[in-house]
């Protein structure tokens, strides 16, 4: 039983791609690339998204491109403009779904989205601190995550994540103290 | 379609240009690396642009490996000041 | 029509990779040069791609396009995250304007924590 298909086929679909050639004998080829590349390298548990909903996908791939182009507007204007607004700040903003592969995917969407980069990353995966360019206060921020974290998860995540996530059960601060 | 392409070469030329400055000026590494970063996609945005320009398909080759090995280079010099500590 | 189209994607990305560069020179402190490099930079060459895209024929060329569209997409705030996290740590000072800094806090306290802006605004609340 094959471990990894898609993956594979993912593989060897760049394979393909890159060489242009569909004779049996490239396909062959890129077969066993693909192969060996994922015994070398085998992908870990953690690693593994969870569910995947075509549907909210599409939806947070939409709100996600269409935020980039906004940060990207946003960038552009201020350094059009003569007078500076930067008011940077380190937040630190709890997240809720414990999943590592969806924090990653979180942390990267985040880096997109406008005003806003991932710094760094707690060490149990819960806090992701987040650095902003135009800061006006801490619960924006917040928000603005809660936000992407509820498409991503409900795109990717598991049922108990949804959960968490919809109810807004906050997580914990780096000081223990209470988040709202 | 040759004076876009000419006009564009010449923008990303431009660009290249001030990120060398930043990689000149920058006071730590770790701005010389966003500057070498940014002129990687403005290398990217200019082979693509040649590409369409004499349309020599053999461009978008160089492109895609251009991408993967500077990305890696950024990661590994990432890496490395993380481990070096402080900025020189 | 289409060289019409082509025209302005490839100038438009060419303008935000300009100002990405630009950026580098106006922005105070490393952190946020990576804003400008990230977000303006990765936008463009999506959209320098997108007109070049326009003007190929074989399919095998687009197809290459794409791949390195969602090549860059991908790495570029991974590469940033690292580059931001390496220098935070190895000791780049932040600009003289960051108003909080919650990682220094916690990882032992490398800049003082001055308070939520909202809450200078209106400390009456919150």
């Amino acid at each position: 039983m094959r471990l990894f298909a898609g993956r594979e086929a993912w593989l060897l679909a760049v394979w393909l791609f890159l060489w242009e050639d569909l004779s049996f004998a490239n396909l062959a080829a890129g077969a066993i690339v693909a192969t060996s590349v994922l015994l070398a390298f085998p992908p870990r548990k953690s690693e593994r998204l969870g569910r995947f909903r075509p549907l909210a996908a599409l939806k947070f791939l939409g709100y996600f491109s269409w935020k980039l182009v906004q940060a990207s507007v946003i960038v552009a204007w201020e350094i059009v403009t003569p007078q500076s607004r930067i008011n940077e700040g380190i937040v630190a903003v709890p997240i809720r779904h414990f999943s590592e592969a969806l924090t990653t995917l979180l942390a990267n969407a985040i880096s997109l989205t406008p005003g806003t980069l991932t710094i760094d990353v707690d060490r149990e995966a819960t806090i992701l601190y987040v650095h902003v360019l135009h800061l006006q206060s801490f619960e924006q921020v917040r928000q603005e995550v809660d936000k992407l974290e509820l498409l991503a998860v409900r795109a990717f995540g598991n049922a108990e994540a949804i959960r968490r996530a919809e109810e807004h059960i906050p997580g914990p601060l780096p000081s223990g103290g209470d988040p709202r | 379609m040759n004076l876009t392409t000419g006009i564009a070469l010449a923008g990303l030329a431009l660009s290249a240009l001030l990120c060398l400055v930043r990689l000149v000026r920058g006071p730590s590494s770790a701005n010389r690396i966003i500057a070498l970063d940014t002129m990687l996609v403005v290398i990217v945005t200019g082979t693509a642009v040649a590409a369409a320009r004499t349309g020599e398909s053999s461009f978008l080759d160089v492109m895609v490996v251009a991408a993967l090995l500077g990305f890696v280079g950024t990661v590994t010099v990432a890496r490395a000041i993380e481990w070096k500590g402080p900025k020189k | 029509m289409r060289d019409l189209i082509s025209f302005v994607l490839l100038l438009a990305g060419v303008a935000f990779v300009l100002l990405a560069g630009i950026g580098l020179q106006k922005f105070p402190d490393v952190f946020a040069r990576m804003h400008a490099a990230t977000k303006a930079a990765t936008l463009g060459l999506l959209l320098v791609l997108a007109g070049v895209a326009l003007q190929l024929r074989s399919p095998g060329d687009i197809a290459k396009l794409v791949l390195v569209a969602i090549l860059m997409f991908v790495t570029a705030p991974v590469g940033a995250h690292m580059v931001g996290r390496a220098a935070y740590r190895a000791g780049n000072e932040l600009s003289p304007d960051t108003s909080v800094d919650e990682l220094g806090e916690s990882l032992g306290g490398k800049a003082g924590r001055r308070s939520d802006p909202q809450d200078e605004a209106d400390p009456g609340s919150g």
